[in-house]
Formats: C-alpha cells, structure tokens, sequence
C-alpha cells in the first residue's frame, strides 16, 4: 500500500475521524510495523462497516417492503368491508323486492 | 325468477372484483416504482455507511413517497384502524430503531480502534511482561465476530464489550487468586516442615549439633512471630487465619524447647546475633552499626554465658538481636530463604496493591465514564500506585526506578500464570456463550445430565485454584455436554415438527 492509499484508508476510517490531532498525526506518521498494524485496524473497521451498513440498508429495505405489505393488507380488508357492506345492501334490497311480489 | 337471478349475478360480480384488485402482478404503481429505486440505491452506494443520517433521510424520504403515493391511490386508507398513517408511524420507528442499531456498531467500532489505539491496560500489560492473554482476547472477539452473521453481532455488541472487560477484571480475580493459592501452599508447606524439625528435636532422631537445632528453632520463630503480627487484614484473612494458628502452636512448641534447653537456646541466639551483626556490617559498610548498637548489651551476654546463666544470658542475647533487628533496611537480608520472608511479611501490602490494582483497573474499565482515552490509564502509573510501598523482592522501595523495575519483574512471574488461565477463561466464556445462542438453560442442563454441573464446578474449582489446566478441560467438557443437549433439542423439534 502506497502512502497516498494509507492516508486515504485512514482518512475514510470512522475510528481515525474520532481521534484528537495529535494521535491522527502519530497515526499518519506511522511506517513498517506500526503502519501495518493501524492498516489492519482500518481495514477490518471497513470490512465491519461495510458488513454492516449491507444489513442496515437491508433492514431499511425490509421495513419498507414490510410497509408494502401492510398497505396492500389494508386494500384488501377495505375491499373485503365494501364487498360485505354491498352484499348487504343487495340483500336487504332483493328481500325487499321479495317482499313486495309476495306482497303482490 | 327474477329476483333469484339478480342476487346471483351480484354475487358472482363481487368475487371477480376481488381477484381483479388484489390477485396476480398488477403493473407497478408509484409507490412500488419508489421501494425499486431505493432497492437500487442500496447497491449502488455500498460506501453510505459513512453517514448513516442520510441513508435514514433516504429511507424515511422513500417511506413518505410511499405513504402519500398510497393515500392519493386510496383515500379510504387514511380512515379506521389500521390506517395508513399508523402504518407509516410504525414503520418510521422501526427505521429509526435501526438506525440506532447501526449506530451503535459504528460506536462500538470506533471504541474498539479506540482501545487498541489508547494502549489501554491490556495491551500496554501484554506489550510490557509479554502476555499472549490480550492478542488471546482480540481472538475471541474476532472469532465470536466470525460465527455470527453481522446482524446478531450488531445486537451483542455490547456483549462483546462487556466480555472484554469481564477479562479483564477476571484476570484480576485470577491473579489474586493465584497469589492467595500461592501463600496458602507456602503456609501450609512451612508449618509441615516446622513441625517435621520440632518432632526430630523432641524425639532425638535430629542428630544436628544443638547450636544448628537452636538456630533453627529461632528463625521459625521469628518467622511466625512476624507473621503472627502482620496482622493479614482484608484479602486473604480467611485463608491465613488457619497458618496463624498453626504458627502460634509451633512458637509454643519451641518456647517449651527452650525452656527445657537454655545453654542450647543461648547458643543459637548468640549464633544469630553473630549472623546478624556481621549482615549489618557489610550493609553499612563503613560504620559496625552492631557494634555500636549492642555492643554493651553482646559483653553482658557473653559475661552471663561464661558463668553458666544461660537463661539471662539468652535474653540478653534476643535483646541485642531486637535492637539489630529494628535497625536492619526492611526485607533486605540475603538469601532465599529471607526473600521468603519478606514476601510473608509483606503480604498484607502485597493484598492491599492487588486490591488497590483490582480497584484502579475497574475504574479504567468501568462504563458510563468520561471518553475511554480519559478513563484508560497508564498501566505502569496503576502498577507504581498499586504497589507503593511494596518492597517486593521483593525489594521495592517508593520512588525508586530499579525497584519498580523489580516490582514488574515481580509482576511478571505473577503473569506466567495470567497467561495459562486465559485459555481456560476462554473456554469459559466460549461455553457462556454457547449456552447463551443455544437458549439452554443451566437448571435444564442440571436436570437432564448431572455432568454438567459436576465439568461447570470443577471448572470454576480449578480456575480459583489456579489448576488452570484442569478449568479448560473442565469447560470444554461442560461445552460438549451443551452440544448434546442442543442436538437432543433439535432432535426432540424435529419429532414435534
């Protein structure tokens, strides 16, 4: 990794954007071992992220889906109540239309 | 006729409509176009985790298109219960309880470099006496981070957190124990062996020359005499209070010897007085301190020895020995043997820094403080705070370099034994763990096979003991009888299903 992709890599880190200037210059500064080490840190911060942010988004999307569903759940409980409230009244009128040929 | 016919052909319009609203892939409308593009969104942008606020705007923007789109298309959903409003209520909150979620990992992420970055006790501890227990814990939380799918990781993050200062404070309590295991062994060793020389005294089977019995004779007892006195307050009282009785016993023992023996107890003591009068003089270097020091009281001795008044003799000579003694730089005599004692003799400062340790690693690790950097201290500060005053050879005095470097050496062999508990406190903690994601109980555990409880005490037996050997093995087999108990779950599902 060049010097350029290590301060990159640090830069994007979440855990280096929370450090006082001090450790992010001590962290920039760093070479051999040590840079290794805060690269690994970084890198496995991304991968956690990343990882992480899939199953944020996923979750976001499951609750929109879910939202999805509900509504269509609804669409059809009102349908199903109009159905009712209609059959109803087509009964209550053919009853009444019954009523007034037997009347007859 | 005719009204039979009506109703018929009513009922038979109803079903069909039905099935036309809300069967089959009705073409997308608005709100389903919306859900795509958001869908979409996700993939293309795997790098928005870098602000979890606008995927959330994103997602509650997304949410709100949906619910207007849905309420211009049915306006009868804004009315009774459910409605379209509560809908988009609870799905709002979820969204923001998610969003919570997620920020929390990316707070226990930064905490987590945090640690590392700050050096925090662990790893300063490993980086100074080389212990492998902190890389052990980085493993564990990285291993449990593989087994469990990210989702379940995000909930138990906190968990994790709380595993590692657990460790923490575990390798404390583990320490202590070992240093307490440690003193009980020496204790109890001690006064074995005392009673072994005071019985080959007595009965004649010691064929050594009186002055070399009598010598003996006076060393124990000085030594149970001191740690009669050090008065092993605190940490450790209970187990030490047994050895002080022991010792009183032995003491009594030897006051009858030397009752029954004076010229011998003469002897010896002028032996010792001699021993430790040239000690002084090689440690003052320049000044015969002894000689100064009970050089009137060592002429009455010998005059009182030479006319066969031993007894008076012998009190003068522990007279003399006291002064010395009382002038001698604490715990620096030579030889293993007093090394010995001084750590006897310092053992209540000794529980003391450890409790002092405990206390100052709790608070560094304690939660709901001010920022991890603040909290988290330098470890060799909490060592030189715990143990000021510790002469540890132990051979610390305050305030100076090279014997707190003999305190960390100290320390050091104290931590061989941190570091064979930790895969026991590993095993331990990953068999906790199983029974947590299996659901198990330990009360079911208990009913269903008595070996759980027999592998879980003997592992918790062992790990206060310090047989740390035996904990893991003990919990690994606490582990297996886990393992059975889920397939026999699993199996008893499967019949059920």
């Amino acid at each position: 990794m060049t010097r350029e992709e290590y301060t990159q890599l640090a830069k994007n880190s979440e855990s280096f954007k929370g450090m006082d200037k001090d450790l992010q210059e001590k962290v920039l500064k760093a070479e051999g071992d040590v840079m290794e080490h805060y690269i690994s840190i970084f890198t496995d911060e991304n991968k956690l992220l990343n990882e992480a942010y899939k199953a944020f988004v996923q979750d976001n999307e499951n609750i929109l889906t879910s939202f999805k569903r509900n509504i269509k759940n609804i669409q059809a409980t009102k349908l199903k109540e109009a159905e009712n409230s209609a059959v109803q009244a087509d009964t209550k009128q053919a009853e009444e239309l019954l009523k007034g040929i037997n009347d007859v | 006729m005719k009204t039979q016919m009506f109703i018929k052909k009513n009922l038979f319009f109803f079903p069909s409509r039905l099935v036309f609203q809300t069967g089959g892939e009705a073409p997308q409308s608005a709100w389903e176009q919306e859900v795509k593009k958001v869908e979409q969104k996700a993939v293309e942008n795997p790098q928005a985790y870098e602000n979890a606020d606008k995927a959330f705007d994103e997602a509650k923007a997304a949410l709100k298109t949906l619910k207007d789109t849905a309420a211009k298309e049915h306006p009868d959903m804004m009315h009774g219960k459910p409605n379209l409003e509560d809908l988009h209520n609870e799905a709002q909150r979820k969204l923001e309880a998610n969003k919570d979620n997620f920020k929390r990992i990316l707070d226990y992420s930064k905490r987590k470099v945090e640690l590392s970055q700050n050096d925090g006790p662990l790893t300063r501890y490993e980086s100074t006496v080389e212990v492998k227990g902190p890389e052990d814990v980085s493993k564990l939380l990285d291993d449990q981070a593989k087994l469990t799918d990210f989702d379940k990781m995000a909930k138990s993050a906190g968990d994790l957190t709380v595993v590692k200062e657990d460790l923490a404070r575990l390798n404390v309590d583990v320490r202590l124990n070992n240093i307490k295991f440690y003193l009980n062994q020496y204790y109890l060793e001690t006064s074995l062996n005392d009673n072994k020389v005071l019985k080959g005294i007595k009965d004649g089977t010691d064929k050594r020359p009186p002055e070399t019995q009598f010598s003996d004779l006076y060393a124990m007892k000085a030594k149970w005499e001191r740690f009669q006195r050090s008065g092993f307050q605190g940490v450790g009282a209970d187990i030490m209070a047994e050895h002080v009785t022991n010792g009183l016993a032995i003491v009594r023992d030897i006051d009858d010897l030397f009752k029954e023996n004076p010229a011998s107890r003469a002897l010896a003591a002028s032996k010792r007085l001699d021993d430790i009068s040239a000690w002084l003089k090689n440690y003052s270097k320049t000044v015969d301190t002894a000689s100064f020091l009970v050089g009137p009281t060592k002429i009455l001795a010998d005059g009182a020895f030479n006319k066969g008044e031993y007894e008076d003799a012998a009190d003068l000579y522990e007279k003399a020995i006291k002064e010395c003694e009382a002038h001698m730089p604490q715990n620096l005599e030579a030889g293993n043997a007093e090394r010995l004692a001084a750590i006897r003799e310092e053992y209540p400062k000794y529980m003391a820094a450890y409790d002092n340790y405990g206390r100052l690693s709790q608070e560094a690790f304690a939660p709901d403080h001010a920022p991890v950097s603040n909290r988290i201290q330098d470890q060799q500060t909490i060592w030189s705070k715990a143990f000021k005053g510790f002469d540890s050879t132990v051979l610390i005095q305050p305030v100076s370099n090279e014997n707190l470097q003999a305190a960390l050496a100290a320390i050091k062999s104290i931590t061989v034994a941190c570091n064979e508990a930790v895969p026991a406190l590993q095993a331990k903690i990953a068999l906790n763990g199983r029974l947590k994601d299996s659901g198990l109980k330990v009360e079911d555990l208990v009913a269903t096979d008595d070996k759980y409880k027999i592998y879980l005490e003997g592992g918790n037996f062992n790990l206060t003991s310090g047989n740390f050997g035996a904990a893991q093995r003990n919990f690994d087999a606490a582990f297996t009888v886990v393992a059975n108990a889920e397939e026999k779950k699993r199996a008893q599902e499967r019949r059920v299903a």
